[in-house]
């Protein structure tokens, strides 16, 4: 087991780092004129080129990729263009707010898909069965900034029923983690169900029912456990796409969350700071699924993992 | 002082004669209570309150929360002492001479000395700083040795004892004094920059109303009541300001009473609110002293002609484009707007004519048009609305002009620079009520630099130079109206630019919200609002 | 990591009314829903021209004095705009048809790319395996870890009309500059590329398990050589698989078009986009909610329409779908 966590570790650890590297060739390589954009559209030629020398503007890109990677060593994401703030701060301050969200997300849309899921399983073929589906279905097919924007204007400024934008309480985070719930949670509906039906029509159930077991005992005690695993699984791959939707959400509700330092950033051309939220994205993805991948392994040590 | 409590009397005065006031903008009739705490939100990042860097119209009336000076304006244009006691300038009108007032302290507690006000200049003169104002005070005799490094201090900036404070001029500039109104010419506690270094923006001290309690980096900023501000304005206890929302959020957060202000609404949100009878008093609009205008490169092709340059401004319906502004403004048809104190009666007219463009194109030797790029900004509603109907009159006399919309830093970039952009979309706001402000800093060939150039049309007119040159050296109002008048109107014959509208600065306040008066300079004072129980 | 055969939870719909007449692909109810749509869409758009040109449909880009009221406010349905006008007084309703003409072109185009590239590189790493296989996958991996969205973010905004010089300062070459401009071309490129990764690992999964069957040994052992394999043997069986990734992806590409759209930093003004109007239209959305909702409709249309073919498709291929 520990040979596998050092392994997974050490691979990851060289994903991050080429992720790294493409990322700032991806972003660095289109020259522009940095310097102003740093100073300040009104600043003297001696104040540019003073910033031109402490940012290493002038240096070929592969000995700007050098300094950056020993800063990265450091743990130094640098320091914003825009407002000199540094990267990792500016970061650490608005994670907090999209962990909140995605983790109030990821409660209410489990809250509503799991069970919608199994009991879809249970009355397959029926009507409720189906408009289910299609719902599901549906609400795959929502823009995030389109809901956000119609869950924002009925139920927060045309009802009142939630604050409008901001981040000032708790409350705040409800309807834009509903928004999240609903776009990524049709997903996990057809998911579970289809878990779920395979799950039930498996031998081993059957044999649990003959055994004289309740219907609501095998539905807890192994379909409902059995179904899960692959949705973990899921989940870890969805990360990437989860945000997404966070992105989008963020923006809309005003949140001040690491989507919106995103978008920010890449319309101030604030080059550290587009690496370091991509980085920071890249790290949790890996992050993720490194954990998943381990607590897979561990649920069944049958699944072999390929590499 | 003294304005504000003849204002205050005036307005108690008034007050009793006037029958039911409405609410919201109405000061005269109520009697101002200190206590609450305004809501303000910014749509993008406030860059810095450091006055030495704050340069956009959003940022400044927040940095005068925090920061004051030496002069102000009335309710108007006129200038009126702040925290001097008195000033006056030489006969040749080089020499300034300040008595400050003995009652102003920095938030915290230390008296503000003369000394303050030249650590401050020479600190925005000081190349390290960086700071957007630096060429507003190179008028200062000894300021370019300083700059230079080749003076420890400027010469010209003495302080012979603790409330005096003598500022001598290289050359007699009539403008300079609207320079002192600016916030860049705010006192800084020397001690405390000298401390923080560049971590001065998140301890600043001023002797404004307030002091910066807490600033969360794109999430929030927090200001709280300087205790030794000795008033009378400043009325509510505290202001807390949240970043990153956009218009739209913010109007719904202001209907829902989560905001107080929506600064710079758009028009969309102005005419919604103009609609609404519930609504109307919720807006305040003011003429702002801006000018928005297509600039045309006099050194790129076609524009190096004349007749292309007027045929353009003939083929421009201004009337449209200020329907598309939503009607809040006027048609611009000179380069200076009209709020600024001055006039041009003669200056001459562009109206609309399309035909009168086609001739003129084809006498150019462009009986077909042209096609050419147009620079605006993406990031600005307003001018991706102009420029896509200008784009839209262009077509009408064949003109093919592609849009190039871009970011704040890309477009400054490529505008600036000589032989970049054929034409673009830009506006001025004025930094001072002046009409040298508009005609000097902006088409004199004589400030024509390769780059970070202000003059984007790279017009170079010795003619035009010759009367603005004048008129910076004249003290004489009625000869530097003259000589103004004369540039102008050269200007509109050679037709650099084409203009469109004059905006008006549109605000949304909640009722609850009162001393809400727009400003012709500061567009708002936060320290004069105050709110219900 | 589990691999999966289909990353699409498979749907059993009741049998009732499910199996219909006409080819195997378009039996599925969800197919035929789902292609109706698109093809309705796809009509639309390509016919759009010729109705401006009846005047039937008025005119998407030409900014109207008409369309805008007293107060150069966007007007409500009526009167000539069946879903009124925008905030430049252009139609609606012909502004949103001409829309599914960016939208299901860029979609369509970046998924083609996506699919070129997804098969180049799963086709590989599964076929020849090995140190190969090991280094695509681990390349996969390492692009999979940024969120699509971001990338495509990151790239589009950074299309602002800076000029590229692929070489070193001191050649000159200039013949080699070019400008990075926001359009067509380049948004489709853009979601293409962010949108590959995705489909690497199905497809590398499929052909590791064809590489393995009775037909393939059999080719094998009489000499065919690797390409003969992968065209005549491979590839037609992996083409159900890629038929329904490229649907789902489909749905991803329209709603990153989207997205980018919204944000600004999709195909420039005056084109009409769905997610351009959005956001244009927000401001307005009081007095003229049609401007934001129409769009938006269409966009939950198209996309709905290509994840309902892949749903269907997938339930075709593979109705036994297992996990």
């Amino acid at each position: 087991m520990l040979n596998r966590l050092l392994t997974r570790l050490f691979w990851s650890a060289v994903t991050l780092l080429a992720t790294a590297v493409l990322t700032f060739f991806l972003v660095n390589a289109v020259p522009g004129d940095v310097a102003r954009s740093i100073a300040g559209a009104k600043a003297s030629p001696e104040v540019l080129q003073q910033v031109r020398e402490k940012y290493h503007l002038n240096d070929p890109v592969l000995v700007r990729l050098g300094h950056y990677l020993v800063q990265l060593a450091r743990g130094d994401l640098g320091h914003s263009y825009v407002t000199d703030q540094s990267v990792s701060e500016a970061i650490l301050t608005r994670f907090p707010t999209t962990a909140a969200l995605c983790v109030t997300g990821l409660i209410l849309w489990m809250l509503a898909a799991v069970p919608l899921g199994v009991l879809t399983a249970k009355l397959r073929g029926s009507w409720f069965d189906r408009t289910i589906l299609v719902f599901a279905t549906l609400s795959l097919s929502l823009p995030a900034f389109w809901l956000a924007r119609m869950l924002q204007y009925w139920l927060a400024f045309r009802l009142g029923w939630f604050p409008v934008a901001g981040f000032r309480s708790f409350g705040h985070l409800l309807l834009p983690a509903a928004t999240l719930a609903i776009i990524s949670g049709g997903y996990y509906v057809l998911l579970i169900q289809a878990n779920m039906m395979e799950v039930l029509n498996a031998p081993y159930i059957a044999a649990a029912r003959a055994k004289g077991l309740s219907e609501t005992a095998i539905l807890f005690r192994h379909a409902f456990r059995n179904a899960f695993i692959p949705v973990i699984t899921i989940l870890g791959t969805d990360v990437a796409a989860l945000l997404g939707g966070v992105i989008f959400t963020e923006n809309v509700f005003a949140l001040p969350g690491i989507g919106t330092l995103a978008v920010q950033s890449v319309f101030n051309l604030d080059v550290p700071m587009i690496m370091g939220t991509v980085l920071f994205s890249a790290t949790l993805v890996v992050s993720v699924n490194l954990v998943v991948d381990l607590l897979y392994q561990w649920i069944d040590p049958r699944i072999k993992a390929d590499y | 002082m003294k304005p504000w409590l003849t204002f205050f009397a005036a307005g108690l005065l008034l007050g009793t004669v006037l029958t039911p006031t409405s609410r919201g903008g109405e000061t005269a009739s109520m009697i101002p209570r200190r206590g609450g705490v305004l809501h303000l939100a910014s749509p993008s990042d406030i860059r810095s309150l450091d006055p030495a860097i704050a340069f956009d119209s959003f940022s400044i009336p927040l940095v005068r929360l925090l920061f004051r000076g030496l002069l102000g304006y009335d309710d108007a244009t006129g200038l009126v002492v702040d925290q001097a006691k008195d000033w006056n300038i030489s006969a040749d009108g080089r020499t300034y001479t300040f008595h400050l007032r003995p009652d102003i302290r920095f938030a915290h507690g230390r008296v503000v000395e003369a000394a303050d006000y030249v650590f401050a200049f020479e600190r925005i003169l000081s190349p390290q700083t960086g700071s957007p104002g630096q060429t507003y005070f190179l008028d200062i005799l000894g300021a370019q040795e300083f700059v230079d490094g080749k003076a420890p201090h400027v010469t010209g900036l003495r302080a012979p004892d603790k409330s005096t404070l003598v500022i001598e001029l290289k050359e007699p500039t009539f403008t300079f004094r609207y320079v002192l109104a600016m916030v860049f010419a705010s006192p800084v506690p020397r001690e405390v920059v000298q401390q923080y270094g560049t971590d001065f923006q998140y301890h600043l001290i001023g002797s404004g109303p307030y002091q910066l309690a807490e600033w969360r980096r794109g999430i929030s900023c927090r200001l709280q009541r300087n205790p030794y501000y000795p008033g009378p304005d400043g009325f509510v206890d505290g202001v807390e300001i949240m970043i990153g929302c956009d218009d739209t959020v913010m109007t719904m957060m202001l209907e829902r009473g989560e905001l107080d202000q929506v600064p710079m609404a758009s028009p969309a949100q102005a005419t919604q609110f103009k609609r609404d009878p519930r609504l109307r008093s919720w807006l305040t609009r003011v003429d702002s002293p801006e000018t928005d205008y297509l600039f045309m490169n006099t050194e790129m092709k076609p524009f190096d002609d004349v007749r292309v340059r007027r045929a353009v401004n003939y083929a421009i319906d201004r009337g449209r484009l200020l329907k598309l502004a939503g009607g809040f403004g006027t048609e611009a048809y000179g380069v200076v707007p009209p709020s600024i104190p001055w006039s041009n009666p003669g200056r001459p007219r562009y109206e609309f004519d399309p035909e009168k463009a086609r001739t003129l194109l084809r006498e150019a030797g462009y009986p077909d048009g042209f096609k050419t790029e147009m620079w605006c900004l993406a990031d600005a509603p307003i001018y991706m609305r102009l420029a896509e109907g200008v784009q839209q009159d262009l077509r009408q006399v064949g003109i093919q002009a592609e849009l190039r919309p871009a970011n704040f830093t890309a477009f400054d970039a490529k505008v600036t620079t000589r032989h970049q952009a054929p034409c673009g979309i830009w506006g001025w706001f004025q930094d001072y009520p002046d009409p040298s402000d508009f005609l000097d800093v902006l088409l004199n060939g004589e400030r024509i630099t390769d780059t970070e150039c202000n003059n984007e049309s790279f017009y170079n007119s010795p003619e035009v130079d010759r009367f603005l040159d004048a008129a910076a050296r004249s003290l004489d109002p009625d000869d530097r109206t003259r000589m103004f008048r004369q540039a102008e109107n050269l200007v509109m014959q050679d037709a650099p630019w084409a203009l469109l509208i004059h905006e008006q600065t549109l605000a949304l306040y909640h009722p609850r919200v009162h001393g809400t008066d727009p400003h012709p300079v500061w567009l708002w004072r936060y320290e004069r609002m105050w709110l219900d129980p | 990591m589990a691999d999966t055969v289909i990353d699409h939870p498979g749907v059993d719909f009741a049998p009732a009314g499910r199996q219909g007449t006409g080819p195997a692909v378009f039996r599925h109810r969800l197919v035929r829903v789902g292609a109706a749509i698109v093809i309705f869409l796809a009509l639309l758009a390509l016919v759009a021209p010729e109705l401006t040109r009846l005047h039937i449909l008025k005119e998407p880009i030409q900014q109207d004095q008409k369309g805008l009221d007293a107060d150069g406010m966007p007007l409500p349905a009526g009167g000539g705009y069946l879903l009124g006008t925008d905030n430049l007084g252009r139609d609606v309703l012909s502004r949103v048809i001409y829309g599914a003409r960016v939208s299901l072109t860029i979609g369509t185009a970046a998924m083609l790319l996506a699919v070129f590239l997804g098969l180049a590189v799963g086709l590989t790493a599964g076929f020849y395996g090995g140190k190969l296989d090991l280094g695509l996958m681990r390349f996969t991996e390492i692009n999979l870890s940024i969120p699509a969205i971001l990338l495509a973010i990151a790239f589009a905004g950074l299309m602002d009309g800076r000029q590229i010089h692929p070489y070193p300062a001191a050649w000159h070459w200039h013949f080699l500059d070019f400008q990075l401009q926001r359009g067509m071309v380049s948004l489709f490129l853009i979601i293409g590329f962010v949108c590959w990764p995705g489909m690497v690992r199905v497809i590398r999964a499929q052909v590791l398990a064809l590489k393995e069957r009775d037909f393939v040994q059999a080719a094998r052992a009489l000499g065919a050589s690797d390409a003969r394999i992968i065209w005549r043997h491979i590839l037609p069986n992996i083409l159900p698989t890629v038929i329904v990734l490229a649907a789902v992806n489909t749905a991803n590409t329209i709603l990153l078009e989207a997205g980018l759209s919204y944000l600004g930093i999709g195909v420039p003004p005056p084109a009409p986009t769905w997610g351009g109007m959005i956001a244009d239209g927000q401001p307005y959305f009081v007095s003229a909610p049609l401007i934001v909702i129409a769009p938006g409709v269409a966009i939950v249309l198209a996309v709905l329409a290509f994840n309902l073919i892949g749903r269907g498709l997938q339930e075709t291929f593979d109705p036994h779908q297992t996990r």
